[in-house]
């Protein structure tokens, strides 16, 4: 495959042009770090947009962030941190998970890949944080949308459309992001050997009240043994983890070390606690399992109950249930057919997250969609990407 | 601001159209008679005043969906309207189109604690959701200031903000589906309990289209646990500066209030002339909300009223009851009735700026007072920078109205030069329509206008909104690449 560098909205227009005069499609990367994340693309030219890289502009006290989409995450995470401010979707690193290297990732990478963490269900995902955008489209030019303050309903809100599109609607060239005041302190309870629906009912009770837990995970067994030390042990561990101003967090974690002394709770330090999140972030717990992975966007409620008709070697919950992650055995079929209708008769959303190219191609990645979001799908694809030039099939066949 | 001139082809057809209409919903669903639609005539933004050619009232939505492909078949234009308190004419009606009006569709449907949620139809009141869930110790964040009246619906469509919005997010960020009825009748049902799904971010586009994609049917929307404590900070300051100052220091030591709002004098004198909420006698008035935990608040109450002296804050008080917390918040809430007062008309203005502009943008407001010869109050979501400049005028006075107007686009492109947007929270809707290219280039706006073309490529749903031109749809989809005139030889390729 050839590959063409561009190192500005200028020159990807040119390569887009250039692309749809000879008829070729287009892959696009940033590092690619996520390459085996969807259906696999079939394209004869690569664009490549890892050069169009650097701080356009931070504005802490404006709590605002511009920079070129091609910047690797781990610069902005470096930058921010000497202010004292993080991203609040909190992205993690998935390049080992899908067998790259670790600390690569761009922004870019990481707003078209809709990549979270543990935070998610309290402070959103890169949706909630992308105000504004220049991208370049399928009519090979350059365009803006959103805007570079924290709080704008001006025209449509094209930013959330291009966060979770896999490049499908064209490569991000400079991207605004609102960034937050780090917390000062944070700190994790867990609790051991609890079955997955006692686990899952207590972090449904500590969403439930007014405690702002920033993560609520629960790990089976087969996961929980791959972490270090007096964690280890091959049983259920819920987590809840507190973040904030120091006084909070000390106030609340006092509470729940109260709440839950007989249930023999341990807190983990700030340390230990920042870790422990960053790999449940990472799935680096769930990578340690063979086998295929699906991610599953569930109703909190029905997480154990999924779980259960699925029948999966390991399970990593989080998001106080809305999220799970499941290991099944490798087989060609995937277990597509169950997973996905398990996960449709409660309400829940599929992606087959780590699987051959294969199984990603025969069976698709994404939640299959009814007639009319498919034909909204394709419409909205036209209306960026007429020619079908970008990561044709990433995401559906013919999107 | 105007209104596209009505189809006069269409208006001639009228009792065919309302009696089509009849058939589809109850005849009493349907008003037509003149004195009736007197009631529909405006929005919140009534210096624009128009009747529909009829106004509908659904009440479910296999009903809307079917009044839509009626109006798509018929060529008929359709104006959405939740509450009607747009403040920026997104539902004003047209003269050649129906009033698709959402207030049967009242019901809350569900409430799952358990999945911390509630699906609602549109036509249910913003406040509604909180007083549904509120027992429970749960409610609903994004809190307008117009939540007593304005509907959930009508929220979705304007992606509406509030005052707790720097710490809980707008609209968007609280929903977690919606159904929408689109032009050609089909349902669309995105995202639900579980969040909106993978695939395009259809839910984040639908919201803030301001009735220009399709129209809301359901409401999924995300219900929190109420902070146990809340208190907030009643601040004076001899300058706006300073309190800007003192925003900016508050946000740079890791806080994010729950509110921080700004007042300038004159509206505090017409509020305490109003209410006598017993705000200082200051240039400037802040209102910074804290919430959490009692011990969480307490040291927080604490860093902020030292950074305020540290800026030079003249007056500090911090609420001790909820009584009083509420006290400090009713004058702030009546800044717009208390404003009304002193002026017989005011047009209320709704940029974003980066908050370090702020002393620069309330400068030059204060001179394009003087050369308008209008009185402008200003009010500000200080923590976000989202300004509510109230131009004061008196529609009966001879040229006042277009003076306001001016003034009022003046401020608004002084918002977007000094690196802010036209609008934070009460949408583009016909007022600021025209200053779209402002603060977007044309190809900008014609990616935009293909999105609107994937839904509704008729331009039926709200056309002379958000807009100020609607291309051809097949005009904007063409791709025009000649030969290889494109290829460029000096592009690196392997």
């Amino acid at each position: 495959m050839s590959v063409v560098w561009v190192y500005s909205a200028v020159e990807a227009a040119e390569a887009v042009k250039a692309a749809i005069a000879d008829g070729e499609k287009l892959a696009i990367r940033g590092r690619d770090t996520k390459k085996s994340l969807g259906r696999p693309v079939d394209a004869g030219r690569m664009l490549d947009i890892s050069r169009i890289a650097g701080t356009i502009r931070y504005e802490p006290e404006e709590l605002i962030l511009r920079v070129k989409a091609g910047t690797p995450l781990i610069d902005i995470e470096m930058m921010l941190r000497e202010h004292r401010q993080m991203l609040p979707f909190e992205p993690p690193d998935w390049g080992p998970f899908f067998g790259a290297p670790d600390r690569r990732g761009t922004i870019g990478g990481v707003l078209a890949a809709d990549v979270s963490g543990p935070r998610r269900f309290k402070a959103g995902g890169p949706r909630d944080a992308l105000l504004g955008f220049t991208a370049v489209n399928g009519f090979g030019e350059s365009y803006k949308a959103g805007g570079a303050v924290v709080k704008n309903v001006t025209g449509y809100d094209l930013p959330k459309l291009m966060c979770g599109s896999f490049g499908t609607l064209g490569p991000l060239i400079d991207v605004t992001l609102k960034v937050l005041p780090a917390p000062e302190r944070e700190d994790t309870i867990v609790l051991r050997g609890l079955t997955a629906p006692e686990g899952l009912r207590t972090l449904r009770a500590i969403a439930g009240e007014p405690l702002e837990a920033t993560g609520l995970a629960h790990l089976s067994g087969e996961l929980a043994r791959h972490l270090e030390g007096a964690l280890g042990i091959a049983e259920g561990l819920t987590a809840i983890r507190f973040e904030g101003a120091r006084e909070a967090v000390e106030e609340r974690v006092a509470a729940m070390m109260e709440r839950f002394r007989r249930a023999g709770a341990r807190r983990l330090g700030d340390n230990v606690s920042h870790d422990f999140w960053r790999r449940v972030g990472a799935l680096d717990l769930v990578a340690r399992e063979p086998g295929v992975v699906w991610r599953i966007l569930a109703p909190p409620f029905a997480a154990a109950a999924i779980a259960g008709e699925i029948g999966p070697n390991a399970v990593q919950y989080d998001q106080a249930g809305g999220q799970l992650f499941v290991v099944l055995d490798d087989a060609p079929h995937a277990h597509a057919n169950l997973v996905r209708s398990v996960a449709a008769r409660h309400n829940a959303q599929t992606a087959l997250f780590r699987a051959g190219e294969g199984q990603r191609a025969a069976h698709g990645v994404f939640q299959p969609q009814d007639e009319v979001l498919a034909r909204l799908t394709r419409e909205v694809k036209s209306a960026f990407d007429p020619e079908q030039v970008f990561n044709p099939g990433r995401m559906y066949e013919g999107v | 601001m105007h209104l596209p001139a009505p189809d006069l082809s269409i208006v001639a057809r009228r009792s065919d159209i309302v009696a089509g209409l009849r058939e589809i919903v109850p005849p009493d669903s349907v008003i037509a008679d003149d004195d009736s639609l007197g009631v529909y005539d405006c929005d919140a933004l009534t210096a624009v005043r128009q009747k529909p050619l009829a106004a509908v009232l659904p009440a479910d939505t296999g009903e809307v969906a079917r009044i839509l492909r009626f109006c798509r078949d018929q060529g008929v234009n359709v104006v959405p309207r939740g509450a009607g308190t747009s403040l920026s004419g997104g539902s004003i009606p047209l003269g050649d189109g129906i009033l698709l009006v959402t207030s049967r569709l009242n019901r809350i449907l569900e409430i799952d604690y358990e999945n911390r949620c509630a699906v609602v139809q549109p036509g249910v009141t913003n406040l509604a959701i909180t007083k549904a869930v509120e027992d429970r110790g749960f409610y609903y964040a994004p809190d307008p200031s117009s939540q007593l009246a304005c509907s959930i619906g009508g929220n979705v469509a304007e992606n509406s903000g509030g005052i707790h919005c720097l710490k809980y997010g707008i609209t968007t960020n609280n929903l977690l589906g919606v159904e929408i009825a689109l032009i050609d009748g089909d349902i669309a049902r995105i995202g639900g309990k579980a969040g909106a799904p993978s695939g395009y971010d259809l839910l984040g586009l639908v919201t803030g289209s301001e009735g220009l994609l399709g129209v809301v049917t359901e409401v999924t929307v995300r219900i929190l646990p109420r902070p146990p404590v809340a208190r907030a900070l009643l601040l004076g300051f001899p300058s706006i500066e300073s309190a800007g100052a003192c925003v900016a220091a508050v946000i740079a030591a890791g806080i994010i209030p729950a509110g921080m709002e700004l007042m300038d004098r004159l509206t505090v004198e017409a509020v305490e002339a109003y209410c006598r909420p017993g705000y200082p006698d200051a240039e400037a008035c802040l209102i910074a909300e804290l919430d959490g935990t009692a011990a969480e608040v307490t040291a927080l109450i604490a860093r902020v009223e030292r950074i305020a002296t540290d800026c030079g804050a003249t007056s500090c008080h911090a609420s001790t009851s909820e009584a009083e917390r509420l006290a400090i918040w009713a004058g702030r809430k009546a800044a717009f009735p208390a404003t009304g007062r002193i002026a017989p008309d005011m047009l209320c203005m709704d940029g974003t700026i980066p908050r370090r502009e702020l002393p620069r943008v309330l400068n030059r407001i204060g001179e394009l007072s003087r050369i308008y010869g209008l009185p402008v109050a200003n009010v500000f979501h200080a923590g976000d920078g989202n300004l509510h400049p109230l131009i004061l005028y008196d529609v009966m006075k001879p040229g006042d109205l277009e003076r306001a107007e001016s003034f009022g686009n003046d401020i608004l492109t002084l918002c977007v030069e000094c690196g802010g947007v036209l609008t934070g929270e009460h949408g583009v809707g016909i007022e600021k329509r025209d200053l779209m290219p402002v603060m977007f280039a044309e190809e900008d706006l014609a990616q935009q206008l293909r999105v609107k073309c994937a839904f509704d490529p008729s331009h039926r749903l709200n056309p002379g909104k958000v807009f100020p031109h609607l291309h051809a749809c097949a005009e904007l989809g063409r791709v025009h690449v000649h030969g290889g005139a494109f290829r460029r030889a000096d592009l690196p390729r392997l």
